[in-house]
């Protein structure tokens, strides 16, 4: 192992929107920190949004059974399926396969798809499988990056060394062709590891599959860390009282990876999203019919011409969920690390 | 300095073979994934799936089937499985347009993130900073398939201001080249401006508070020399960095979206199709091109890294 690897800077990962500093040598986590963060007026919007968006889809049987009668798979194709709108009956689907726009009534609150679904019904459950595939990805990808940095910063040697081969290559391959392929594959075939067995349809899949894909984006920054905090004299004098490596990985150097790993989970999230909408978009993610607003954007998208309500909707619910993560994740990379402005320069 | 290159050479070539192996094991597990049997068809006899399945060396150990395709692909002799074509000849059928698509939108991303960047960090804590500031992460957070579609349906097809898609050969027609490109371009390159300015004003501000600041002000330089001459010159090494990598990532086939998108029949596009039909060798092809230029060009960033930055020492 050369420096020179380990002094590549960690922002520097293809496709991770995003900078994460590193410090070389962490700040002290500032005592001020929750209270900045509750000062910034634009992050606690974006927490209420964020709070707002996951109450929805957890509400999400409740607007099903209770408001619009229906549920996220049921179509309603037929010339008998009709809605009233201002007390005038109109067909779901109109003659020529139009859907209809939203009602802003209890039924089709935001309109129907082009088979006659429900789309408000549709956003609810696929904002529930997206919001719940990327932070279940996320939480994946930091439960196996962090022991994986830990492991190999702080043992070096060949067991370093085979960790950074590894996650060499995943950072090797397109994110989203590595994705896609894997996706696709294990669509097909679905998983079997041991005792564990994953259907080919289920949503595991995609959240199995980007975990995997962005280790090394957690896992690298993790690992310089690491390396660096090992020289300080806390683990010098951890070692001289004769803790093994385990407790001196567990107790001295995890703790002092809290704001790191807190920086980069939010990160996570929102690229997760992004990666589900972007591999079910093109039939690798979650599979028909469950919604997910990956696969919502990908039905509607071909019907722009006559029902752009069907794109723009889940579009924006997209936006909305990963901009507010991306708002909150700032927001406590601020108050952790402290911004440049903050500290005055 | 040669032994780092030789080694680092060697860990090249040891992640391109594992990239290989992975991606051919995806293709050799699935248990649908008989390659044999798509290729006879649904309505063929289990001889005539036996006889493809020896013309095509499928019934060979693991291994070998390995090695007759890696060589293949070296010696250009790649064949995809569904539509019989050369897989080389489809991939540089696809490049020109891959290639315009990369190379337009990473210089448009670079000048604009470069130029945000700067500005925000000069009025760093104003509402200009936080407007960019805002603005960068809206970008970032707006997946490209959706916009892209959203422009070439609106801008496009609506409006009819731009060509909704397709790609034209710049030798063909420069002037369309361009045209046709201007919507993919700017889908593509918006989430990284938002990238880029927010790492240049990081870096920016960072360097701003380094002790040579001081110097250079003591010395009697103007404000604006000390900022570009520099703050500015430090600050883009990272920026620098992030370029390389994320050039390649695109250049491999990572815009796939846009590209399928915009129609644009690029190597990203060649790849979704391969890997929608279960089609390997293309896939093959394309994921090591890709991973190619991820490798090529990170070995790259770190030589430029070392000979812009004396702090990083090669040992």
């Amino acid at each position: 192992m050369t420096a020179w690897t380990s002094s590549a800077p960690p922002e520097a990962l293809p496709s991770t929107p995003q900078e994460v500093r590193v410090d070389p040598v962490p700040p002290p986590v500032p005592p001020v920190g929750v209270r900045r963060l509750l000062r910034s007026r634009l992050v606690i919007a974006s927490a209420v949004a964020l709070g707002l968006l996951v109450a929805a889809c957890i509400a999400a049987p409740l607007w099903a059974a209770a408001v619009a009668g229906t549920s996220p798979e049921r179509t309603n194709a037929s010339p008998d399926d009709t809605v009233v709108v201002d007390g005038e009956e109109r067909s779901v689907l109109a003659d020529d396969g139009r859907p209809i726009g939203p009602t802003w009534g209890r039924r089709f609150f935001l309109g129907a798809d082009d088979e006659g679904r429900d789309v408000m019904v549709r956003l609810l459950y696929g904002g529930r499988a997206s919001l719940a595939i990327g932070i279940g990805a996320a939480l994946l990808t930091a439960l196996l990056a962090v022991p994986l940095g830990l492991v190999a910063g702080y043992l070096r040697g060949p067991i370093d060394a085979v960790v950074t081969w590894a996650l060499d290559v995943i950072w090797a391959f397109p994110v989203v062709l590595l994705g896609v392929a894997l996706g696709v594959a294990l669509a097909l075939g679905g998983l079997k590891i041991g005792p564990i067995e994953i259907a080919g349809g289920s949503r595991l899949i995609p959240l199995l599959v980007i975990a995997v894909v962005y280790i090394p984006y957690m896992a690298r920054p993790i690992r310089a860390q690491v390396r660096s905090l090992a020289e300080r004299e806390f683990v010098e004098a951890a070692r001289a009282q004769g803790a093994g490596p385990v407790r001196i990985m567990v107790a001295e150097l995890l703790p002092n990876l809290t704001s790191t790993i807190v920086a980069l989970v939010p990160l996570l999230m929102a690229n997760a999203i992004l990666l589900e909408a972007a591999l079910s978009f093109l039939g690798a993610g979650v599979q028909p019919p469950d919604p997910s607003l990956g696969t919502m954007l990908r039905d509607g998208i071909e019907r722009l011409t006559t029902a752009p309500h069907a794109t723009l909707v889940p579009g924006l619910a997209l936006v909305a969920a990963v901009l507010s993560i991306n708002l909150l994740g700032d927001g406590v990379r601020e108050a952790l690390e402290g911004d440049a402005v903050a500290d005055g320069s | 300095m040669v032994r780092f290159m030789l080694r680092r050479l060697l860990a090249m070539v040891l992640v391109l073979l594992a990239v290989s192996v992975v991606v051919f094991l995806i293709f050799n597990v699935i248990p649908n994934g008989d390659p044999a049997a798509r290729m006879a068809g649904k309505q063929a006899t289990a001889t005539q799936v036996e006889a493809i399945r020896r013309e095509w060396g499928f019934d060979e150990p693991i291994w070998v089937q390995y090695a007759t395709t890696m060589r293949k692909v070296f010696t250009g002799d790649l064949i995809s499985y569904t539509n019989r074509l050369d897989v080389d000849e489809e991939i540089l059928r696809g490049l020109p347009a891959t290639l315009s698509l990369a190379i337009g939108a990473a210089v448009i991303w670079m000048v604009l993130g470069v130029a945000f960047g700067a500005f925000a960090a000069l009025r760093a804590g104003r509402l200009a900073d936080r407007a960019i500031s805002v603005l960068a992460l809206v970008g970032i957070s707006v997946p490209v398939f959706w916009l892209g579609a959203l422009m070439s349906h609106y801008l496009g097809f609506r409006a009819g201001i731009f060509p909704s898609g397709g790609y034209e050969p710049l030798t063909r027609d420069p002037l369309g080249w361009a045209y046709h490109l201007v919507l993919p371009w700017t889908a593509l390159a918006l989430l990284f401006v938002g990238l880029y300015s927010r790492v240049l004003r990081a870096s920016v501000l960072d360097g701003l508070r380094q002790p040579y600041v001081e110097t250079a002000r003591a010395k009697g330089l103007s404000e604006r020399r000390v900022l570009v001459g520099h703050v500015l010159k430090n600050s883009l090494i990272p920026i620098v960095s992030l370029w390389g990598l994320d050039f390649a990532v695109v250049l491999g086939g990572g815009a796939i979206l846009t590209e399928s998108v915009f129609d644009l029949d690029g190597v990203g596009q060649f790849a979704a199709d391969a890997i929608a039909q279960l089609d390997a060798p293309p896939v093959l092809a394309v994921t090591l091109l890709g991973a190619f230029f991820v490798v090529l060009l990170g070995a790259v960033v770190d030589i430029v890294h070392a000979a812009l930055d004396a702090r990083v020492r090669v040992t």
